[in-house]
């Protein structure tokens, strides 16, 4: 009994490793991309056009939304010391694109409020 | 008055050589003649002989062609995130990360002699399945060796070109083996060392993510003999 056991554990691992652990490396971004700053108007601008964007395809009506399709922007500079990168935006902006509505219903909203793991460029105490 | 007939000893002698000379296990009787008697009895063995061996369909270099393909799925693990890209693994955002699923396709194609070592080459396709939308073209070397009927060992070294969505190179190697159920269908396992180069950081010019991927799969093999 204890073979069928330990051929089994290998199997379920082989397989765990595959589908749990490519060639597809992510927005990595290209190779010959120079470290130009992030503007945070232009960036802020996109990134709220984007969350509005959401709210009206998945059908949220939070008063985060409701700040997402103003008309005026919520936040126009990064906080002091952090100095994000053009990719960085790019990044972020991307992973919003790709957010499902679970996702953004998360995003915006007005209790307890997340943002995705690329967006996290000035995070509250670090620097950049 | 004395007789020319020869005696009676001399008509015994002409009859004996005449006999001789017809008798199929005369001496210089030709060796290869299918009707002449093996000249010496073969000695009786204790032991049957052993069985001949099974006929094999000879494997010729002129002609012969192998095309190998497949299609994959697999995932892989980054091991530096400067962008902090999703899945994260560690406390650290940047730390080590999973990368997205994705789906492989692949074909390849060998040159040369079928004995031993195949030199050949071969193309990867691979498509993000979640996530951004990515696919990666690699053009590859590839050594593929049959271990045995039914077990196909194979190594490969590449340049992934990344498409989309933006473009980026690196470098691939990787080895993978196929067991089949069939004479062309079997099932494979490819694990990949990447290592792609991303866009510039403040502290780099250009970085490197390495990456170690597994794809398991159906696997395709097919062999023209000539």
């Amino acid at each position: 009994m204890k073979r069928p056991l330990a051929v089994m554990k290998l199997v379920v691992g082989f397989i765990a490793l595959a589908f749990c652990a490519a060639p597809v490396p992510g927005d990595v971004g290209g190779c010959g991309q120079e470290p130009q700053e992030l503007d945070p108007e232009v960036f802020f601008w996109s990134l709220q056009g984007n969350e509005c964007d959401g709210c009206r395809e998945c059908g949220l009506m939070t008063a985060a939304c409701e700040r997402a399709c103003g008309e005026l922007l919520v936040q126009s500079e990064f906080p002091k010391d952090c100095v994000p990168l053009v990719h960085d935006g790019e990044v972020c902006l991307r992973a919003l694109q790709d957010g499902s509505c679970d996702d953004f219903a998360e995003y915006m909203s007005d209790s307890a409020p997340s943002i995705p793991t690329e967006c996290n460029f000035c995070p509250p105490g670090g620097q950049r | 008055m004395r007789s020319r007939a020869p005696v009676r000893l001399e008509r015994a002698a002409i009859r004996l050589a005449a006999v001789a000379l017809l008798a199929p296990s005369f001496a210089w009787a030709d060796p290869e003649d299918p009707f002449s008697e093996p000249q010496e009895q073969p000695a009786v063995s204790a032991e049957p002989p052993p069985p001949p061996a099974p006929a094999q369909t000879p494997r010729y270099t002129v002609g012969y062609q192998h095309w190998l393909g497949g299609l994959y799925l697999g995932r892989g693990l980054r091991f530096n995130n400067p962008y902090r890209l999703g899945r994260v693994l560690g406390d650290d955002a940047s730390s080590l990360s999973l990368t997205a699923t994705y789906l492989d396709l692949h074909v390849g194609r060998t040159f040369g002699s079928p004995h031993g070592f195949e030199h050949g080459v071969s193309v990867h396709l691979s498509i993000a399945t979640d996530g951004i939308r990515q696919e990666v073209a690699t053009p590859s070397y590839l050594l593929v060796r049959r271990l045995s009927p039914r077990v196909l060992g194979y190594a490969r070294a590449g340049f992934p070109i990344v498409l989309e969505p933006d473009a980026a190179v690196g470098l691939e190697a990787g080895v993978g083996g196929a067991y089949f159920f069939t004479a062309n269908l079997g099932i494979g396992a490819e694990l990949d060392f990447s290592l792609f180069y991303g866009a510039a950081t403040i502290e780099r010019a250009v970085t490197a993510i390495p990456v170690a991927s597994l794809a398991i799969g159906a696997f395709f093999d097919w062999e023209n003999l000539p």
